[in-house]
């Protein structure tokens, strides 16, 4: 299992969350980094879920998230560089 | 003879979990059949129960419920909610849920939850939702159900809500009545295929 960067983790989301964001008015690249995927409505309980897994296949990942404040699950900036410092971890 | 009826919040209790043994039961039994089709089993279902209830940001956590202890043993309770509390409740739930059933659970999890996805309609930021409601078995049929329900509304109450929030399956007829009988309506109700069964969503208001 490699690292993943937070840039990776963050590119990967927005991608699969594309064309909620533009429904909504937002371009993803100029998203700031506590754009909350939840409370904006770009992604409900269940995406939470897909979301998750398609990022640990996608990256051969196996991420704990018992440290992660839920709140900050669905905020793209801590939920990328969580995700990353949790892979960097496991690989070293 | 039992003595008397004691409502106490468990955010209040210095070692919540030591009642867990009496808590899971009723628990688990209000959420079902939903919990053990969600996560495969009852066994299954019962130690993701325990996990949520052990997390303080899960929509069932200790510190949310209020028991009802007769002779010191809490003989059943209920959860309440703030709603506008519910959305980050569900963040923590599907973490929850995603451990409970483990790598090779999840495409089962994932195709379950796809299908319930909108099972409970959106709850308003400011309603008390009533998460679960139950009593122990043996402790049934004494109006402590009534009786928890009455605590749930003077709960919501003393905080400031003036809007009531609960869902029930339609064929719990028992149940529904109890919520009818406290002046909860039917607001709207959703179909579940996989469960066979409808979702009541029942309100209530004091305005």
């Amino acid at each position: 299992m490699s690292p993943v960067s937070p840039d990776e983790v963050r590119r990967f989301v927005l991608e699969r969350v594309d064309e909620p964001i533009r429904a909504l008015g937002h371009e993803p690249a100029e998203l700031p980094d506590d754009f909350d995927l939840h409370r904006a409505g770009v992604i409900d309980s269940f995406g939470i879920l897909e979301l998750i897994t398609a990022l640990e296949d996608r990256f051969g990942l196996e991420i704990d998230y018992e440290d992660l404040d839920p709140e900050e699950l669905t905020i793209i900036g801590p939920f990328s560089r969580y995700v990353s410092e949790q892979s960097r971890d496991t690989a070293a | 003879m039992t003595g008397p009826r004691v409502f106490r919040a468990l955010a209040e209790d210095p070692h919540p979990r030591r009642h867990l043994p009496d808590l899971v039961p009723w628990v688990h039994e209000a959420g079902n059949p939903y919990f053990d089709w969600l996560l495969g089993d009852p066994g299954t279902a019962l130690a993701a129960i325990e996990l949520w209830m052990g997390r303080p940001s899960s929509e069932i956590a200790l510190t949310r419920l209020v028991a009802l202890f007769e002779d010191g043993r809490p003989v059943g309770g209920f959860v309440g909610v703030a709603g506008a509390d519910l959305a980050r409740c569900a963040k923590a739930d599907s973490l929850a849920a995603l451990k409970a059933v483990g790598r090779k659970g999840r495409p089962e999890l994932l195709r379950r939850a796809r299908a319930v996805a909108n099972l409970r309609l959106a709850v308003g930021a400011d309603e008390w939702f009533l998460s679960k409601l139950g009593v122990l078995e043996p402790f049934r049929r004494g109006g402590r159900g009534r009786a928890l329900l009455h605590e749930f509304l003077e709960r919501g109450d003393a905080q400031g809500f003036t809007r009531f929030r609960l869902d029930v399956w339609e064929q719990d007829e028992q149940t529904v009545r109890l919520y009818e009988s406290a002046g909860f309506i039917t607001a709207d109700a959703t179909y579940s295929e996989e469960l066979g069964r409808r979702l009541l969503a029942m309100r209530r208001s004091t305005l």
